[in-house]
């Protein structure tokens, strides 16, 4: 019995071990779920705890631009820490924040608070200057720390603002280029991580860790600042001369390559200080605002707005510019020569609707060169219809109407149009002459280009090279052709046409002494239609007969009764244009094809028209320039037969303008040959520089021949001495 | 003498003595001031409890069984010892002061129920209800008087502990498992209304099932503790390595020393612990079996299930995997009394195993 009994028990013994063991098992396997599957998480929160991770952030690449001048770059500063705890247990929290709030220029109280704050590490103050962090540093100041960052300067300030973009306060990209390469110009941020214990204080243990920051990339891109600058320049003043309500914009490509040499939108910002509202009325308007979430978000939308790269982002409607393109459709697919004519009654009827031109008197009998030049619509609806809808489509599609350019820049649109096979006669005819199609300028300018290119069309972009801190290449932009469009043959013709339109049509105002430009202006009604909102544009080339670069401008919602692309887009255009040929030193072509060297004789044009005294003058190889707004000239300066340097300046007096006798000199020393020669013309005075050789580049002027501040006969000649300077060092990036 | 156990015992000795060390060293460095402070103490507790361990396994245990009622008598004055002079700490009174060190009586109490516990049971000699049920009440006797004392104190897990070593003895020494199972579902009941009884152990089971929602309030522990484990990975940190024992989790010395084991050596450090554990049992099991009568065997399984049952309670709530109540894990654990009488009655199982081998011998 007590044996049955004893096995019995030994039984039940090993069941019952068993079971236990079995529950071993099951804790074994819970630790190997906690280790092996929970394990990523729970150590990666472990460590979150048990650390105290400073980021050190890593130099942010510079963006320059094509000629190597600094756009924007980073300098060194620092961020200054405290651990609470620290400060309150190791060290003086009186003395700290004393220190602190004289440095930091912060109140003292704010300082305590942080101080006496419950956690375990403390942000002070970001972006303080070397010389603050060092003073700090020779406080010696227990629990206080310092951490090295980076803060972005834009040495140009508003100049490239939409392309260039700027940085938030984590240095990460919000616009333009340092937005969409944030990636590339960051870096990799470094880290000094230290353990703390669940007080917060340091381990008595070392447990330091540090990674070393990766600088990023720095980044040229295809934007020449003086270009640029120029193209500003007139923006700004059309933007207040001609009260552009909307804006303006303007693109400046590089016609073979497809690079952009300038690109801006006004009004424009200040990339030091992006958050700043700066217009006038609108700051009252918003200052007004009484709601603090009402006034945040009217800040953040009229700074939106202002973000908006009007080149890239808006679409509009090309008017007659875009008849520029269908003139090469229809000389492409020879349903149009030259020598076809087309007759303007002032309207013309397709389908049921009855379409009119702008004059309404209609333009008679036209070629295609007098319906480009008159921007005549009735012609333009009848080369459509010869075109026919699929080979239009086909051309506006091959033309980059239809797709995105892939600009290197975020928020690109890419255009509205009729869906393939589905626009009707109607649409066919108004869309032949630019109404119909929504476009953004940076698709018309490549279009343009496209034309003008012997039919190639390039891929606009913006970056020429990426190179690493050291300097070597690490990618390079080659020059992209996304297809041939029309023939080079097509392409020629159509050179001539825009040069015609230029130089006799409506484009006339474009016209430079000198200068072979071609080009078309436009003026689109907002829609909806009616609202007597409009868009005036100059889509245009220059040299004509060698194509350099392309240009195109956007005045947006100019005031009613001035808003005629061809009064107001053109001589604007004509303007920039003059400013960036002379700096991309293409020289003026002169009818006779006589050398710009050497001398010239002014010659008399007192009493003759405006036109006549244009060609006299510029047959003497002299350039001319108007004052006043009448067409007979009754003053000239210099006079008649006085001898002057080729290629200068003779100013002709029209209307109520008369030469004044004397003015004062202005100072060009130190001026660069642009500036000094801008300074002198525009004061009247002719322009004699010595001492260049070859390239008017890093040239400073010396001395003067007139003292500044003198005065002197409008038309002298001052003699401005130049010697070279060696390129200054960057100033901001050691 | 069953030598693997014997050796089994001293690994685990060993190991936890360097578990106690590189575990207590930054909170014995910040409170104390010297890192050794608990490790030094804990030295000087193993080398007393070895000690103990082999006087007790050369006293015979039928010598021993004849003093279980003063045992027991001598437990119960402790514990009222405690009711009236005990030593106060986190709110629960169940330390006795005795300046040189304190003393939880709780520990030596657990040891004489379960040799009383393995005297009544060992009277069962068939299997007859009316008889069994005078046996469960006796046992239930035994440990209602101490018991009641634990749950005045309040010594929770001590009670669980007992009732769940008593429980398995009972099982082991023949009760029908329906009875068995009646009774068990008795116990429970009465440990959902001690649960019910007392807010803050409604409140550990809460935060049990989420640890995470209230990470650095009644979820802090548990998250500490899965955050040590989950840190080592297979290998762990390495010796001494570990970053949760600075002062994340509270005492990483005593009931959390498990978790640190896995952050400085991983789970290879975690299979070795439960390895040694489980030769410990099985040793046990073997000596149990082989045991000259029903006491010692019961004894034997007795102890070695009040020490196992310990180590299931504590690594569950080590890992997250039972509501958290604070239990030692024997052997690395540092706790100089507890450690002691742990010892005790591993030497007891040591003299069981010697009066086998004398029987065997007397045979031949």
């Amino acid at each position: 019995m007590k044996k049955n009994n004893t096995l019995k028990t030994q039984k039940r013994i090993l069941i019952l071990s068993g079971i236990l063991i079995f529950l071993f098992s099951l804790l074994i396997g819970r630790i190997a779920y906690i280790q092996f599957i929970d394990g990523n998480r729970l150590s990666k929160e472990a460590i979150e705890q048990q650390t105290r991770d400073r980021m050190i952030n890593a130099k942010r690449g510079t963006i320059y631009d094509r000629n190597g001048k600094q756009l924007a770059v980073s300098a060194d500063v620092e961020t200054v820490n405290l651990s609470p705890a620290t400060v309150r247990e190791d060290g003086d929290p009186q003395k700290c924040a004393d220190v602190l709030s004289q440095v930091l220029k912060m109140e003292r109280e704010t300082i305590l608070e942080k101080i006496n704050s419950n956690v375990s590490y403390v942000m002070v103050k970001r972006k303080v200057e070397k010389e603050q962090a060092d003073a700090i540093r020779e406080a010696g100041l227990t629990g206080v720390y310092m951490d090295a960052d980076t803060k972005r300067y834009y040495p140009y300030n508003n100049i490239a603002s939409h392309i260039i973009g700027f940085t938030g306060t984590d240095n990460q990209g919000l616009l333009g280029i340092e937005q969409k390469y944030d990636n590339i110009l960051k870096g990799q941020y470094g880290r000094i991580v230290t353990a703390r214990n669940a007080d917060g204080t340091e381990m008595p243990y070392k447990y330091d860790r540090y990674y070393t920051p990766e600088d990023g990339s720095d980044i040229t891109l295809t934007i020449d600042v003086s270009i640029q600058h120029f193209l500003e320049k007139h923006l700004d003043q059309a933007l207040t001369d001609l009260q552009l309500a909307n804006g303006a914009a303007g693109i400046i490509m590089d016609v073979k390559t497809g690079e952009i040499l300038a690109m801006a939108t006004k009004p424009d910002f200040d990339l030091n200080e992006p958050l700043l509202v700066t217009d006038p009325a609108e700051k009252q308007r918003i200052e007004a605002i009484s709601d603090s979430t009402e006034r945040g978000n009217a800040t953040q939308e009229y700074l939106n707005k202002l973000w908006r790269n009007k080149a890239v982002v808006d679409s509009y409607e090309p008017g007659s510019t875009f008849k520029i393109i269908t003139s090469a459709m229809a000389l492409e697919e020879n349903v149009v020569s030259l020598q076809d004519s087309f007759n303007c009654t002032g309207s013309y009827k397709v389908a049921k609707e009855t379409i009119g031109c702008w004059k309404h008197a209609g333009h008679g009998v036209l070629n295609l060169t007098g319906a480009l030049m008159n921007s005549c619509n009735p012609a333009f609806m009848q080369i459509g219809a010869r075109i026919g809808q699929d080979t239009f489509y086909k051309y506006y599609k091959g033309f980059g109407f239809t797709e995105k350019t892939g600009i290197e820049l975020y928020g690109e649109t890419s255009g509205i149009f009729y869906p393939a096979g589905s626009f009707n006669e109607v649409e066919l005819a108004t869309a032949s002459f630019g109404q119909g199609p929504v476009v953004t300028p940076l698709q018309m300018i490549s279009a343009i280009s496209a034309v003008a290119n012997d039919g190639k069309l390039m891929k606009p972009h913006l970056l020429k090279n990426i190179t690493d801190a050291g300097g070597t290449i690490l990618q390079s932009f080659d020059p992209v052709e996304i297809r041939q469009v029309i023939s080079p043959q097509t392409s020629q013709i159509m050179r001539g046409l825009m040069e015609a339109v230029v130089s006799e049509g409506t484009g006339n105002k474009a016209y430079l002494e000198g200068f072979r430009i071609g080009g078309k202006t436009g003026t689109s009604e907002k829609i909806p239609r009616g609202n007597s909102k409009y868009v005036a544009s100059f889509a245009g080339i220059a040299p004509a007969n060698d194509p350099q670069v392309a240009i195109l401008l956007l005045l947006d919602e100019p005031p009613v009764g001035n808003h005629m692309g061809g009064t107001i887009a053109s001589p604007l255009a004509a303007k920039i244009l003059d400013d960036v040929l002379r700096y991309m030193d293409i020289e003026p072509e002169l009818p006779d094809g006589e050398a710009v060297e050497g001398d010239a004789e002014v010659p008399s044009v007192s009493g003759m028209n405006l036109t006549e005294a244009r060609q006299i003058i510029s047959q003497s190889g002299l350039r001319c320039v108007v004052e006043g707004n009448g067409s007979v000239v009754n003053a000239q300066v210099p006079n008649p037969g006085v001898v002057i340097a080729r290629n200068g300046t003779v100013i002709v007096y029209t209307g109520d303008a008369r030469p004044s006798n004397s003015v004062q000199v202005p100072s060009v020393i130190e001026k660069s040959f642009e500036e000094a020669k801008s300074i002198l013309e525009k004061a009247k005075f002719q322009f004699n520089p010595t001492g260049i050789e070859n390239t008017t580049q890093n040239a400073v002027a010396q001395s003067q021949s007139i003292t500044p501040g003198e005065y002197a006969t409008i038309g002298s000649e001052i003699t401005v001495e130049f010697s070279y300077q060696t390129a200054t060092p960057p100033q901001t990036e050691s | 003498m069953d030598h693997i156990f014997l050796l089994t015992l001293l690994a685990l000795t060993a190991y936890g003595l360097i578990m106690v060390f590189s575990s207590s060293a930054p909170s014995a460095f910040y409170i104390h001031n010297d890192s050794m402070f608990f490790f030094k103490n804990q030295a000087i507790w193993a080398v007393v409890g070895i000690g103990t361990m082999l006087v007790f396994a050369l006293i015979d245990y039928k010598f021993l069984k004849r003093f279980i009622i003063p045992l027991y008598a001598i437990g119960i004055c402790l514990l009222l010892g405690v009711a009236i002079f005990g030593k106060t700490i986190n709110g629960a009174k169940r330390w006795l002061d005795f300046k040189i060190s304190t003393v939880q009586p709780s520990e030596f109490v657990k040891i004489t129920i379960v040799m009383f516990c393995a005297m009544i049971l060992a009277e069962i000699k068939t299997i007859s209800v009316k008889k069994t049920l005078v046996h469960l009440i006796g046992c239930g006797l035994v440990i209602l008087i101490p018991g009641l004392f634990l749950l005045f104190q309040p010594h929770f897990s001590a009670v669980l502990i007992i009732c769940l070593a008593v429980g398995i003895m009972m099982l082991a020494g023949g009760i029908p498992v329906r009875i068995f199972s009646a009774l068990a579902a008795l116990g429970a009941g009465a440990g959902v209304l001690l649960v019910i009884s007392e807010p803050y152990r409604l409140q550990r089971i809460i935060s049990f099932w989420d640890p995470f929602k209230d990470k650095s309030g009644s979820g802090w522990q548990a998250v500490q503790s899965l955050y040590a484990i989950g840190s080592g990975g297979f290998s762990g940190l390495g010796l001494g390595r570990s970053r949760q024992k600075f002062l994340y989790i509270p005492e990483p010395q005593n009931d959390f020393i498990f978790s640190i084991t896995c952050e400085e050596l991983g789970f290879l450090g975690a299979l070795l612990v439960i390895f040694l554990f489980i030769v410990l049992l099985y040793r046990a099991v073997r000596i149990a079996t082989k045991a000259p009568d029903r006491y010692s065997m019961l004894l034997t399984f007795g102890l070695i299930s009040l020490t196992i049952v310990q180590v299931l309670l504590n690594l569950g709530v080590a890992t997250s995997s039972i509501p958290p109540t604070g239990i030692p894990l024997p052997f690395f654990s540092a706790g100089g009394s507890s450690f002691v009488f742990q010892m005790m009655s591993m030497g007891m199982i040591l003299n069981i195993s010697t009066q086998r081998e004398v029987k065997e011998h007397t045979h031949i």
